[in-house]
């Protein structure tokens, strides 16, 4: 029999769904929803993309246009603070790239992460989404902007002829390393700002702050001090450092896998309880 | 895999609103409050609005509930809650099956993206895969006989054409459990009846249906039962007729009811 038209039978099956909800909120369930968004990467990572050509709309460029952007500011300062502090250009240039594009990595996570259930609002009210979806969806957009932002590193080392060599690689486990912690971090603050509101301007403000005590124009050893405290105790530098060292063409320095992945352990420990208790109010506080 | 029948059922569910004035939406002004201990917590400590008291509803296949009653009754946030999108603060809610909601079907669309990438985009929103949705993409476009306009940014289409669009992706699957808030109000009237047909064939598959909907009408004609909302709880339910008849809402109403539907399409 030759199919002439489309029947109702040939339509795919509507999503299967089997939950129950009003009862104490579970490790399972929480579990649940991790597993469950993970499992819709195409649904998230189509949202990142639309995210960046929205943002990028009109733009011939589109998000290379945050590649020149970067450019521009890396070769600027570079000239600028090289000179202040007295280093080559082959050493100082990919080192302030590098400590850049990982500063900005994490901290636009962290400064959009604030808006992340709050401007998702529409969905989490009309459709019944695992809402670490939308934590997926933050991550995978700033590692998008991320990878083209890592043009201008490939472009500074062919400048200054600086080859890393295999080491680089160590780079990766040190972003998959900072995603994780970023996921935690997302979460926390996503679920927070959506509660209460003058959460973003709290950590906004902090940020800001974070940038200048974090060796990111500077190196540690400039200080002059063997050891100083708002460095040592500083996360932030840990995780800048696990991805900068490798793609300089050395390891971290020695301790700081264990000190990355502690913390990242401990916000673990931290925020899942919180996500696992109020998973189910973010529907009413958005 | 076995087949099961699906089944919808809420036992005691109570949801509450929590409203959140002033000071309560700020971390400064609560850590400060509960530094001075100068808030006094009685309740909770929190305003709320009950949208939902004690509602028991069980709903297995072949049951087909039509939900009335005022505006702010609390239908739409039934609807919500059996879907699983607000969790009960008392009472339980379960569901199994192949569910498909119909609230506000235009969620989720990019207005820089062309037609078929909504298509996509808004298909994989319904929970299917994109290779999933590429087996749909011919039908339904076919049905929204956009033509040529589904390779152009859908910023440029007319209202109705978004009503189209969105519409056909939102009743392009096979649901087993059906959640309809309000009927969809297509626009022209060469399409108005072959939305109508479509919808009917997919609320004739699908083995529950809860239709919430102003339009007595509709009610009587696709419903086997109806629940009548007030102030959130559930004051009757039952044969259509007779809830209908309990809630007041007899012939007279009825046209007074059609208006409302058309003001909440809005």
């Amino acid at each position: 029999m030759k199919m002439t038209s489309y029947t109702a039978d040939m339509r795919p099956a509507a999503r299967s769904v089997s939950f129950e909800t009003g009862g104490a909120p579970t490790t399972r369930d929480a579990l649940a929803d991790i597993g469950q968004a993970f499992g819709r990467w195409e649904l998230w990572s189509a949202m990142a993309w639309q995210d960046i050509r929205q943002r990028y709309r009109g733009s011939m460029l589109g998000p290379f246009w945050v590649t020149i952007n970067m450019g521009i500011m890396v070769l600027l300062l570079a000239s600028i603070y090289g000179r202040i502090f007295g280093a080559t250009q082959k050493e100082y240039m990919p080192f302030l790239t590098l400590g850049f594009l990982t500063w900005l990595w994490m901290a636009n996570t962290a400064t959009e992460s604030t808006m992340l259930f709050v401007v998702a609002n529409r969905y989490i009210k009309q459709t019944r989404l695992p809402i670490t979806l939308f934590v997926f969806r933050l991550l995978a957009r700033n590692l998008i902007v991320l990878a083209h932002n890592f043009v201008v590193y490939v472009v500074v080392i062919l400048i200054v002829g600086l080859r890393p060599g295999w080491v680089a690689v160590l780079a990766i486990p040190g972003l998959l390393l900072g995603t994780i912690c970023m996921f935690w971090i997302s979460m926390f603050f996503g679920m927070l700002s959506a509660r209460f509101r003058d959460f973003p301007q709290i950590i906004n403000s902090l940020i800001q702050v974070v940038f200048y005590v974090t060796p990111i124009l500077w190196q540690p050893g400039q200080l002059g001090v063997k050891r100083f405290v708002i460095v040592d105790f500083n996360p932030v530098y840990y995780f800048i450092e696990i991805v900068r060292s490798p793609l300089m063409g050395h390891e971290p320095p020695a301790g700081f896998w264990k000190v990355t992945s502690l913390i990242t352990l401990g916000i673990t420990v931290i925020v899942f309880p919180i996500f696992r208790r109020f998973r189910g109010r973010v529907a009413y506080w958005v | 895999m076995t087949k099961r029948s699906p089944f919808l059922e809420l036992d005691g569910v109570t949801v509450d609103f929590p409203i959140y004035s002033g000071g309560s939406r700020s971390l400064k002004k609560t850590l400060v409050s509960i530094g001075t201990g100068g808030r006094i917590k009685r309740g909770g400590g929190r305003i709320s609005i009950q949208a939902l008291k004690d509602v028991s509803i069980r709903l297995g296949h072949g049951d087909r509930l039509g939900l009335v009653g005022h505006n702010g009754a609390g239908k739409t946030t039934l609807l919500r809650t059996m879907s699983g999108v607000y969790e009960p603060t008392i009472g339980r809610v379960r569901a199994s099956g192949r569910m498909a909601t119909i609230f506000d079907f235009t969620l989720g669309l990019d207005f820089d993206a062309t037609g078929y990438e909504n298509i996509t985009l808004q298909g994989m929103l319904l929970g299917l895969t994109r290779s999933g949705v590429a087996g749909l993409v011919d039908e339904i476009a076919a049905f929204t006989d956009l033509g040529g306009y589904l390779d152009m940014p859908i910023r440029t289409y007319s209202a109705g054409m978004l009503t189209r669009l969105a519409f056909a992706v939102a009743t392009s699957t096979d649901p087993e459990l059906l959640l309809m808030d309000e009927w969809i109000e297509t626009g022209d009237a060469d399409f108005f009846q072959r939305a109508e047909a479509r919808l009917k064939t997919l609320i004739e598959r699908a083995g529950i249906l809860v239709l919430a909907s102003h339009n007595l009408a509709l009610i009587r004609h696709y419903c086997t039962s109806a629940a009548w909302l007030e102030h959130g709880q559930l004051k009757a339910i039952g044969p259509v007729e007779e809830v209908l008849a309990a809630a007041g809402l007899s012939v007279a109403n009825a046209a007074l009811a059609g208006r409302q539907s058309f003001s909440n399409a809005q």
